[in-house]
């Protein structure tokens, strides 16, 4: 199974140099059928690195361009009069595939990304008085620039916590963005080929529910998001001035899945603690509601995490 | 009804006393008869009103001629029985020999019946005040004014003073000169003070002069330093003055003021030498280049040992574990996947903490040191 695995990423990285968190993140994300968050400031290749493992995996790959005078109907699709049989018939919009691409999901308004809300949760979209069931897998990738950058619109808690990873996309090391650069001047790029097909992807996902995790691992878990909503209880007093909400058991649930994948790709028939730690912000920094204070400070999720991570007891 | 009426009883009384009370009368009370070019004469004018004339001033600003120069030195004005009468004090400065007339003119004004009417309504848009106005020549006065070759004219004094008579070479020595009295002291020319064989500073005069009939009274203090290496006499200073009080011309003037300079400072007998016969003082002067090399010893070592220290660098994030499960967690959490075979290593406990931070410190890169 491993050397499936293998061959995604050396398909990925005839396109895409580095950014290998990046990319085991879309993996989990594919594996657990959860939905992902990229961040990172423009030029990071984060629409590239989508897009490659769309081709990879052979599947159905659309991608909306996100703007400000995006409607929710540009996405889901709408009713049409059909004049030829006098009757309205249903447009199916790009949502209709197995990855979607939301490229600069926070440059649209509210109401766009709310259109997605039932879409990512429940992966069935309302057209009139009709639901259509989307083709499994689905999943939505979305990109968006940190909001610190001009013309966003920040996401709401609610769309925020249906994507299952929030991952960060840093600047690529000296070497990598040299290699970046030949490459791209030279005008030579290799052609990414599909390496799975819908039936391997079914596989990868029951191998995946196969590795185990035990029962003292499982409760280390529930006790690290505990931690975000009772710090107190860990010894964490001081930062529970810093936190509004604490994780929703959206994050449990994802978790258990997530660190079944980490494993798995690591190439483990079970979790560890390890395990956790290396998902664990990126499951947790986006659904983490901070205080005013917080804000007010610069403490950031991240660092909430960290100090929680080293207050719980480890198995 | 009865405020109209009221009011216009208040603009009848009004115009009437501007109708019946315009009356009044200029004469002159004093005048000199003869006076000396620059000497300063007062003529008294005086304007009675058979009225108390609340409704009317005077604009007295006499001019001045070729021949004589005038302003007002006082002016007085007060009501006796009821009858305002002002008073002025023209001062008259001849400027040239012969018979002078003073013929002056004064501008009396009178509110007008509008501007009377304005502020009694307590109208707001008035511009200005409106007047009648009326010249009246003041009576004339001739005066018989004579020649002065005087430099000045009064009642004047003449004083100079010096600090001390005997001075070393090259010590200063302050010479005041005072002129005081009453006359025309805004006349006074600076003295120009040449003495051979010395160097003179004068300042400018310092003049602490009031107006009066005279002119001007008060003191004209001019100081001078001189400096010189032998002795010298302060020659007299002179004033040619015509004395108002005698009638007669006259020369004011100061003795003359011997000086006498002495030998001059030794620059080496300005500071006291120092004594070195005294152990004491050798031991303070030993010790005080003692502090200063040992000053330039000790900073000298301090900065090579400040360039020598060792540099502090900041712990690496992972040194902070004190299990290797907590190390694993570090290192995980990190999110660098170089860190895998040792995740995994740490937790199938193939390595120590210790073995673990050892490989760490090897790899160790400026990004992985914690801030």
């Amino acid at each position: 199974m491993n050397a499936m695995i293998n061959q995604i990423r050396s398909e990925v990285s005839k396109v895409v140099v580095g950014q290998e968190k990046m990319i085991d993140g879309l993996l989990i994300g594919l594996l657990c059928e959860g939905h992902i968050l990229i961040e990172g400031i423009p030029g990071l290749a984060k629409t590239t690195t989508v897009k490659a493992l769309s081709q990879t995996l052979g599947l159905g790959f659309k991608r909306v361009q996100f703007t400000p005078d995006l409607l929710p109907s540009d996405i889901l699709g709408a009713e049409v009069y059909d004049p030829q049989n006098n009757a309205f018939k249903i447009k199916k919009g790009p949502i209709f595939t197995n990855l979607l691409l939301a490229d600069e999901i926070n440059r649209a308004p509210a109401k766009v990304q709310s259109a997605l809300l039932e879409v990512m949760q429940e992966r069935q979209v309302t057209l009139g008085d009709e639901s259509f069931k989307l083709t499994p897998p689905f999943l939505v990738m979305a990109t968006q620039n940190p909001i610190e950058n001009e013309g966003v619109y920040p996401l709401p808690e609610a769309q925020l916590d249906r994507f299952m990873l929030k991952i960060k996309v840093g600047y690529n090391t000296p070497e990598e963005e040299l290699s970046i650069a030949r490459r791209v001047a030279s005008g030579v790029s290799e052609a990414i080929e599909a390496v799975m097909d819908a039936q391997a992807l079914i596989d990868l996902k029951e191998a995946v529910k196969k590795v185990h995790i035990d029962e003292e691992v499982e409760r280390y878990m529930i006790d690290l998001v505990t931690a975000t909503r009772e710090p107190e209880r860990y010894g964490l007093g001081e930062i529970k001035r810093y936190l509004q909400f604490g994780a929703s058991p959206r994050v449990s649930i994802d978790m258990f899945k997530a660190v079944r994948a980490v494993a798995f790709l690591k190439g483990k028939e079970f979790v560890t603690p390890s395990d956790i730690a290396t998902i664990l912000q990126e499951l947790m920094r986006h659904r983490i509601v901070l205080s005013y204070e917080a804000e007010a400070e610069g403490v950031t999720t991240d660092e909430l995490i960290g100090k929680i991570i080293k207050a719980v007891p480890i198995p | 009804m009865k405020r109209s009426l009221g009011r216009a009883v208040l603009v009848w009384l009004i115009l009437g006393a501007a109708v019946w009370g315009a009356a009044y009368r200029w004469s002159l009370l004093e005048s000199p008869r003869t006076l000396r070019v620059g000497e300063a004469g007062v003529i008294r004018y005086e304007c009675a009103f058979e009225t108390s004339a609340a409704d009317y001033t005077i604009d007295f600003k006499p001019q001045s001629t070729d021949s004589y120069k005038a302003e007002v030195l006082t002016q007085r004005d007060r009501v006796t029985s009821g009858k305002r009468i002002q008073t002025f004090d023209v001062l008259i400065t001849p400027q040239k020999a012969g018979e002078i007339d003073v013929r002056l003119s004064a501008l009396v004004r009178h509110t007008t019946f509008a501007s009377i009417e304005n502020a009694t309504i307590g109208r707001d848009n008035v511009k200005r005040y409106d007047f009648n106005d009326e010249t009246a020549h003041l009576p004339p006065v001739r005066i018989r004014v004579g020649e002065n070759t005087a430099d000045l004219t009064g009642t004047l004094t003449l004083e100079a003073s010096v600090d001390k008579t005997m001075v070393r070479a090259y010590e200063p020595l302050h010479l005041s000169l005072y002129v005081r009295g009453a006359g025309n002291l805004e006349k006074f020319i600076p003295y120009e003070l040449n003495i051979t064989g010395v160097k003179v500073f004068a300042e400018a005069p310092q003049k602490n002069l009031t107006p009066s009939r005279e002119g001007f009274e008060g003191e004209i203090r001019q100081e001078f330093a001189l400096v010189a290496e032998e002795s010298f006499v302060i020659p007299p200073f002179e004033l040619k003055v015509f004395d108002t009080a005698q009638r007669q011309m006259k020369t004011i003037k100061t003795s003359p003021v011997r000086v006498e300079v002495g030998e001059g400072y030794e620059p080496q007998t300005l500071l006291d030498p120092p004594d070195l016969s005294d152990t004491a003082t050798l031991k303070r002067y030993a010790l005080y280049v003692a502090l200063v090399v040992l000053g330039v010893v000790l900073s000298e070592a301090v900065r090579r040992l400040w360039k020598l220290r060792p540099r502090r660098r900041g712990k690496p994030f992972w040194d902070e574990a004190k299990t290797s499960k907590e190390l694993a967690m570090l290192l995980a959490l990190s999110g660098e996947k170089r860190y895998d075979p040792l995740i995994a290593a740490l937790e199938a406990g193939r390595v120590t903490l210790r073995e673990a931070k050892n490989k760490l410190s090897t790899l160790q890169t400026p990004n992985e040191v914690s801030k």
